[in-house]
Formats: C-alpha cells, structure tokens, sequence
C-alpha cells in the first residue's frame, strides 16, 4: 500500500487537530525525495516522513505517537528498549522467547492480551472511586499473576554477565507492561465514562503534557532530567547576555578596521558596550506540603541552574527563607531529593507556608539590588495576611518579578490562594503544570528585553 | 560530487558501527543536500561521524569549533587590515582595498569557495551565541555568504554540512527548519560488541558479549556521568590487557567518586542470587 497524497493531507490535518503542525517545507522536501527515490511502502514512506519532519527529540517523540495513532504502525525499537534475546533463553522457556521476539518485531498483541487479562481477572476494579489511574496500576503490580511473570526472568539459571542483560531486559519489560496496562485502563475508564475527574479520561498525552503530579514514576524520572537540563539552559541563557557586554575595554580589531577610513590614523576609538547595572537573578521555591510533588520540580530546576554559574542565588521556604545555593552545590544530580529529607531545617516555626514571613526574610537576607526575581510557589498563604507594604516592598526592590504557579489556573485565587496580591507586580505568571508549559516559559523569557527596558 | 547512497556495511568497513535509521538519514540528507544537525548526550560520536564521512567520501575536513564570543571576524571573514594598511602608505594608484586580495577566509568563507569537494563541521554549535546562528543561516539555506563591501559570494554544491549540539542552549527554530534532524543515542549491546570486538585485540567474542551487557547495564544506572563510548572502549581495552576483572581501574570508566561505589554496590547485589 502506498501513501497517497490525499491521505497524507488527512494526516497533516489530524496532527494539526492535535496541536502538531507539519511544516509545508518539510512536506515539500518529503514529496521530493519520495518521488525521486520511488519509495513505494507505506512503512517506507512513514519512516522517512518520521526522519524528515521533527526537529528535535521531544517532537520526534510527538510524532512517532500520532504516526501510531493515525497509521497503526510503530516504528522497531532500535534503541535500548528493544530486548536483547541471550542464548540462555534458547534453552529454557519458550513462552517468554517467543513474547520478547515479537516484541522486538513490533507486534504488542501478547502484551495487550495479557493487560486486559490483568485488569478484568486480577483486580476487582471499581473505576468510578475518584483515585487517579496511576492508583490501579499500583494495585496490578501488587496481583500474582503480574509478579508472576515478571518473575520469569529471575527464574533463569544465568551466568553473571548475561544476568546484567536479563536485568535490564526485565526493567524494559516493566516499563513496556506498566505502559500498556496504563493505556488499557484509560480505555476502560473511557468506555465507563463515569469516573471523577474528564481530563483524567482524554487519550494518553504526550511526557511533555503529562502533569507532573500524574507522571508515573518511571515518566517522572525522565521529566526531571528534562527539568535539569532546562534549568541549564535557563541558567546560560541569562549568564551569556550579563557576559555579553564587558566592561568598557578597548576593542581592538574594530578600533584598527575602523582607522582604515581615516587611513591608519586612529581616529576613533571603539570600546567594548558596558551594561547599566549588573544584573543579579535570585530564584526562590515554596518546597511546603500544598506545593506536593511540584517542589520536587522546583528544586531540580534551581539545581539545574545553580550548578551551571555561582553568581546565581536559590532559596527555598515554607515558613521562612533558607538559601541553598551553597547546598545545592554540593550535592549530586540523583541526590536531589535528599533536599527534602532535611524538610525539618527549613521549618522556622509551624510547618505551613507563610509567604508574609518568607518575603520579608528574603528582602533582608537577599542584598541585591534591581534583580531578578523568579518565583515558584502556590500563593497559598493558609489564611494569613500579606500586607501591600510587602509586595510594594517586593516591587521595589525587584527590577522584574516572574511567577511560576503549578496550580491550575482556575483554582487561583480560591480559598486560601492569594494570586491577586502579588499578580499585579509580576511582570509574567504563568500556569506551569507541566514540562511543555516549563519549557515554553523558558523559551518567552528574555532577560535582555526584561533588564534593560 | 558523489552522492551514491551509503550502506551500513561501507560504514563498518572503516570502523564505524551503526544502525539503518543512521544510514538513512544520512543519505536522505546528502540528497537533498540539506545540512545535518546531530543532537545527542557528549561521548556517543557525534564528531566521529562526520570525520568518518569525511574518510569515507574522501572530502576535506573542514572544521569550525564553536565557543562562546565566537563571531564573524573568527568564523566567516576578516580583512586584512594590515595589508590594507601598508598598501595605502605604499601605493599611489587606487587599487580597492576590498578585494579578494585583502580577504582573510576563515572556516565558512573558505568551506564555501573550496574547489574540491569538501565536508564542513560546525562543532558544539550550543556553545556559540544565539546571534551567531544568524550568521550561519545565510550559508545553511541559500549557500552563500553575502560580504557587504564585496558583494556575495556563492558557494557550489560540492559540500555536506554537518552540525553538532551537545543541548547545553535551546537551538532556535530557524536554525533547526532548514537542516535534517538526527539524535544520536547511546550504542546498543550489539553494536558496543561490534565495536569491542573490532578495536581491541586478543578479545573472544564471549567476553566481548559480557563487556557490552555489562556496560549497557552500567549507563542504565543512576549515574552522575554516564560513560562514553570511547570510555567504555578504552577501560575494555585495558581491562583485557591486563586480564583484571570488572572492578578494578574504574578510574578509566566512571570520573566520579560517587558513580565508583554505586557501580561497585550494584555489581556485588547481582552477584548474590548466583552465588546462592
């Protein structure tokens, strides 16, 4: 079967219903090739449709799933999710060669069979309770029946190296397996359409939209190393417009070409650009219990950015200010959440974030002036009053002031949220939930129009 | 300019192991004719495949490594000012001083008016500043440079572009719109053996199978560094030079104090239900 060029604008139009845009250009380009290669398969055609049109890995991610929700084909696992098959399996069971085999072929039907086994066998599953998918996965993974396969891979007699493989193709068999089983239990919980929450209920999102809180943890674990390298980014993004202008020296090579005009008579002088004032950036995190999972986020972004530059200060508070730069730079990336085990330094006095307090600390503790300052937080003050003193405070002392709030945007400002106050002076706030928004807030933020204007 | 597609097995002749996806974009970039942009963590060779491309097709390597504060003068052109300048005191007759005479081609410039055919390596373009992307489109779309007292100057289609991103910057939109995406991950087990198997010597096959699971095993883990391919080459190399075992000379492996005691803890842990 061939990839017709109608079918292919149907495709184009689904993926823009599902907010991805198919450049023309590259649609172009794709038709060219194909034409002049005379590339006939449709798996063909789909592979160099998938090489040619994303731009980067998030997107090539993105598309590899709408390719597989309009086409029904996946792409081989080239990478390390595809299963090694070692010789010792030849030799003992049948049933889990054949699974892994297909697998790597690309046929997921044993996997689906046996997911919806899982769920309509194992469990007694009541999808109307209001508890997020993510709990009756949990509730799977404790059945026997899941272990039990699991357990296959243990139950070999294996050499010691082969064992490393064996382990690593029981980690990948998990993920694939708990992958699935989300899937089949989103579909249940569809047809059922009685369960609490609609958005919970839509088609499996793409890692970038998954919520944070949602991320299961093995997605979890990918959207913090995300999250780090984007705090990077972040980080070099600010520090390379504060470098960008030295301070008023000689520019040589410019002061010569320049003499040129005047025929090698240093006429003008050119010096480096010098920058008004030094910018200072300060970033603060509310790490207290209504933040849950969110501060885990957070943090990892601050580390991300102040493991890159030293110049850059991070704090985090509940009910009072604590810097952890210095912390933060002494600790490793996967020891990041050993932050959160010293909670109880961070508590100054009763556990529940109080930003009058924490505001008041920073404009002391923090010496800087006309900075920066990145906030991520709730606003959720837990009945406690901040006073307009603070934010004219605040505005005063802060050159621009951008928030960063993971609740959503229609619970701002509901019962003990106080988004109002402190809206007015930010220069930006936005929702940020997850990694897309995150990234998209990044990407909008331009310190050379915020610092200088 | 040859433009035969290339096949897996001319890579793996001279020594560079892959797989099809590679290989494909690679010629589908080539004929086009499009520059190539490779993303993907450090050590996985990024900066090998093109220098494997260059030997392959028998193209002149032409490198320009990027680094903050690069600029036009550094990367594209400059004049020759003292020439220009010793020719002003020195001549009566008005010859232009912005000819080619007083070009001093760097990279781009000389990349782009080679005669033989030639591949062009942009490396770690993350590190240059966003302005400098700017600079780079001209060349990327249109293969030309335009020199504002010269004129342009058009390049002929006798080149491969090649850029590297380690993703240290958010490369922009315009930049990535105009070359052909490739992300370059970690080998595979197979792949790690092929590699082993043909770069060191006095290594059977059997240890080579277990040194690539084990590697595999070890980028798996939750490592501050993971290692690179010519780390994980290199410790192999020595450790079967030697004949040490897996837990001595970590030093060539992991460059971390931490990583070394995970490593060495998880390795103990697997070894435990074996010895049961």
């Amino acid at each position: 079967m061939n990839l017709t060029t109608s079918e292919l604008a149907k495709f184009s139009n689904f993926c823009r219903d599902n907010n991805f845009h198919i450049p023309i250009e590259s649609t172009e380009i794709f038709l060219k090739y194909r034409t002049s290669k005379r590339i006939s398969s449709l798996e063909e055609n789909l592979k160099y449709l998938f090489y040619l049109v994303p731009k980067d890995k998030e997107t090539q991610n993105t598309f590899k799933n709408l390719i597989y929700r309009y086409f029904n084909f996946s792409f081989e696992n080239s990478n390390h999710e595809a299963f090694h098959i070692i010789k010792e399996y030849f030799d003992i069971d049948d049933y889990l060669l054949n699974t892994l085999n297909e697998i790597n072929n690309g046929n997921l039907s044993e996997l689906d069979r046996m997911s919806i086994d899982l769920i309509s066998n194992d469990i007694v599953a009541d999808f109307t309770r209001p508890v997020s998918d993510l709990y009756w996965l949990n509730q799977i993974k404790k059945t026997e029946s899941y272990q039990n396969f699991l357990n296959m891979f243990d139950n070999l007699q294996i050499s010691n190296f082969s064992q490393l493989t064996n382990q690593l193709n029981k980690k990948s068999m998990e993920k694939l397996l708990d992958t699935t089983i989300l899937e089949k239990i989103r579909d249940e919980r569809n047809k059922q359409k009685t369960a609490y929450e609609p958005s919970e209920l839509e088609p499996r999102r793409e890692l970038n939209e998954t919520d944070f809180l949602f991320a299961s943890q093995e997605e979890r674990k990918l959207l913090l190393e995300q999250t780090y390298q984007l705090g990077n980014k972040l980080a070099v993004k600010y520090k390379r417009f504060t470098k960008e202008a030295s301070k008023g020296r000689l520019f040589f090579r410019k002061t010569i070409r320049k003499s040129l005009e005047s025929g090698g008579v240093l006429e003008k002088i050119i010096l480096k650009p010098k920058l008004r004032h030094k910018p200072k950036l300060t970033i603060v995190c509310d790490i207290s219990g209504s933040m849950a999972l969110n501060s885990l986020f957070g943090v990892t972004l601050l580390y991300g950015m102040v493991s890159k530059f030293s110049s850059i200060k991070a704090f985090v508070f509940i009910d009072g200010i604590t810097e952890i730069s210095k912390t933060l730079r002494t600790i490793k990336k996967n020891e990041i959440e050993t932050i959160f085990s010293r909670w109880s330094e961070f508590v100054k006095s009763d556990g529940h974030s109080d930003y009058q307090k924490s505001f008041e600390e920073l404009l002391e503790s923090d010496r800087v002036k006309k900075g920066t300052l990145i906030v991520i937080g709730d606003a959720r003050n837990n009945y406690r009053n901040i006073s307009q003193q603070l934010i004219s405070n605040l505005a005063d002392k802060y050159q621009k002031i951008f928030w960063i709030n993971p609740e959503q945007k229609k619970y701002w400002n509901t019962g003990d949220s106080q988004m109002n106050k402190f809206e007015p002076i930010n220069s930006r706030t936005v929702e940020v939930r997850n990694y897309k928004q995150l990234k998209q807030f990044v990407k909008d933020l331009d310190f050379k129009k915020v610092l200088t204007s | 300019m040859n433009t035969k597609d290339l096949s897996i097995d001319e890579l793996e002749k001279i020594g560079y192991y892959t797989n099809q996806d590679l290989v494909n974009v690679v010629n589908a970039a080539r004929f086009l004719n499009k520059p190539l942009l490779i993303e993907g963590p450090a050590g996985t060779g990024k900066t090998y495949l093109a220098k494997t491309l260059s030997k392959l097709l028998d193209l002149d390597l032409i490198r320009l490594q990027c680094h903050e504060g690069i600029d036009e003068d550094r990367a594209v052109y400059e004049w020759n000012y003292k020439k220009q300048l010793l020719s002003i005191q020195s001549k009566d007759d008005n010859s232009n001083l912005f000819s080619e005479e007083y070009l001093i081609k760097r990279p781009l410039l000389s990349a782009l008016t080679c005669e033989v055919d030639s591949l062009l390596l942009i490396d770690e373009i993350d590190r240059a500043d966003e302005e400098f992307e700017a600079l780079l489109l001209e060349i990327l779309a249109e293969n030309q440079i335009t020199i504002p007292e010269m004129g342009t100057v058009k390049g002929k289609d006798n080149k491969v572009i090649i850029l590297t991103s380690n993703n240290t910057r958010e490369l922009s939109d315009a930049l990535r719109r105009r070359c052909i995406y490739l992300y370059l991950d970690f080998p595979t087990i197979d792949i790690e053996k092929k590699v082993l198997i043909n770069t060191i010597d006095n290594i059977t096959e059997d240890e080579a199978v277990k040194y690539a699971s084990l590697i595999a095993y070890v980028r798996n883990l939750n490592l501050n560094k993971i290692p690179s391919l010519i780390e994980s080459v290199e410790w192999v190399k020595f450790n079967i030079f030697n004949k040490s075992n897996t837990s001595e000379n970590l030093g060539i492996l992991l460059k971390d104090k931490s990583d070394h005691k995970l490593y060495l803890e998880s390795i103990e842990n697997l070894d435990e239900p074996n010895n049961k």
